[in-house]
């Protein structure tokens, strides 16, 4: 999908080389902070920030909108992943679906912790920040923490984009507000002849969240979905449809059976 | 597939137990306990700041695209928990008090600053390590400190025993006057021994 990926490349470059990172960036007059940095501060200092905050509101609107796009679209590390992840041999191993909350638990670890030791304490080493901080218009800074960022290459030869599924939390953090997201991804059973393009798509892509069981019984995953519409532009009976939770004239609802039935 | 609260919780607690763990184990240590460390302009305590800092590096960045960039992240050969935390390296480079690290701060970590208020450090010399105790001649600290903060000691002379011009050639040390230097670390990135250094201890000094 050449439309993402440039919006992908440009917010790269914005985030790599503007003043500032994604965990502040400051453009003018607009302040976007990254919400787990807030949350954690908040937690260490015990102060309510209302200015980091307000500054935070920028992706979590985002996020009520259309779930973690943040991930697929803006996020420096997927790009880098999705990107850089052709360069080491890939296997299509996966692990269990329930693998995934693991990122939950490593999200209610880094509040409590922050609480506790009184830091910030996943902000040293979020490879988001590692980055962030390591390049600028006047060059690369070299440090002992990018390893952190091999670490994750590494893991992509596990699986793809091992990070974003399993671990990060910031992630994790988008993902408890997507699941009241607004725009939601609905299979129409009608329309769909169980090709399965859009579940080879999500797979070699992107999060992997059409997996087979999930698919069967009709069910888009909210909290996963990093909503880069790529299923959707693979089908080719329009049987994905992008609906809003207040729309009026619901597709119908898709019952696992309906589905299964057809296969 | 099971999706379940209960399998949920179940990975959830397991794994926060588990981090929180790793958390433990890399406790927190204040850089600045034992040997005090250059803060950016404008930062509130040690203890406050590490509770506070964001990480996020946007005075670094700020310092880095539009001044001397004398801003620098920590990093792991500093201990876990003070990785990109920002400090002022201060013989490799100088402030040139544009104060602009003070205004972006998300967390006020870094609090807003005039002129007036500034105090990053407070230089001091070892008389003896100058390089007038040499006998060589030397006043770039006199020349370059813009608020005349070093001034001719008069109690310490160092006669050279040569003679000039005016008459008797007398070389007199710096001396530096803590409540009027701010800490921006010019004659520290001049002085030709290395020796003249900033003082983190008194960054307050000022306040």
């Amino acid at each position: 999908m050449e439309f993402r990926h440039s919006v992908q490349l440009i917010f790269l470059f914005i985030m790599l080389f503007a003043v500032g990172a994604f965990c502040s960036l400051k453009m003018g007059v607009i302040f976007v902070s990254c919400p787990l940095g807030v949350l954690q501060t908040m937690a260490a200092t015990r102060l309510f920030l209302l200015a980091a905050l307000v500054s935070s509101l920028v992706l979590i609107i985002v996020t009520i909108l259309t779930g973690r796009l943040f991930c697929g679209w803006i996020c420096p590390i997927g790009t880098i992943l999705e990107h850089g992840g052709k360069l080491v041999p890939r296997t299509s191993r996966r692990l269990p679906l329930e693998s995934r909350n693991i990122k939950y638990g490593l999200l209610a670890a880094i509040i409590l912790g922050a609480a506790i030791f009184r830091y910030a304490v996943f902000c040293s080493i979020c490879p988001i920040g590692v980055a962030c901080r390591a390049v600028s218009f006047r060059g690369l800074v070299l440090s002992p923490e990018l390893l952190v960022l091999l670490f994750l290459l590494l893991a992509e030869a596990y699986e793809r984009r091992f990070w974003c599924k399993y671990l990060c939390p910031v992630g994790a953090l988008l993902g408890l507000i997507a699941k009241f997201k607004i725009y939601r991804l609905k299979i129409n059973p009608d329309k769909c002849v169980t090709c399965k393009r859009c579940l080879k798509e999500c797979k070699n892509n992107q999060m992997d969240i059409l997996c087979p069981e999930l698919f069967e019984v009709g069910l888009v995953r909210n909290d996963e979905c990093n909503f880069c519409l790529q299923c959707v532009e693979s089908c080719t009976k329009n049987a994905i449809e992008v609906v809003s939770v207040f729309d009026k004239k619901k597709p119908p609802q898709n019952k696992g059976e309906e589905l299964l039935s057809k296969i | 597939m099971d999706f379940s609260r209960r399998v949920f919780l179940r990975f959830a607690s397991s794994t926060t137990l588990f981090f929180l763990g790793f958390f433990a184990l890399s406790k927190k240590k204040i850089a600045g306990a034992e040997e005090p460390v250059l803060r950016p302009p404008g930062a509130i305590d040690e203890e406050a700041f590490t509770t506070g800092c964001l990480r996020c590096g946007i005075c670094i960045d700020v310092c880095r695209n539009h001044q001397t960039g004398v801003l620098k992240a920590m990093t792991l050969r500093d201990g876990y928990s003070n990785v990109g935390l920002p400090y002022f390296a201060s013989p490799d480079n100088y402030c040139a008090r544009c104060l602009e690290c003070t205004l972006v701060c998300p967390t006020r970590v870094l609090q807003r600053t005039t002129l007036d208020q500034l105090g990053i450090g407070t230089a001091y010399l070892d008389p003896e390590k100058c390089v007038l105790s040499n006998g060589e001649f030397c006043d770039r600290c006199f020349d370059l400190c813009e608020l005349e903060a070093i001034i001719e000691d008069e109690d310490h002379i160092f006669e050279t025993g040569r003679f000039s011009v005016s008459g008797d050639l007398k070389l007199r040390f710096p001396k530096i006057i803590a409540d009027v230097c701010d800490g921006c670390g010019l004659c520290a990135y001049t002085c030709p021994a290395f020796e003249l250094r900033l003082d983190a201890s008194k960054r307050q000094s000022r306040r």
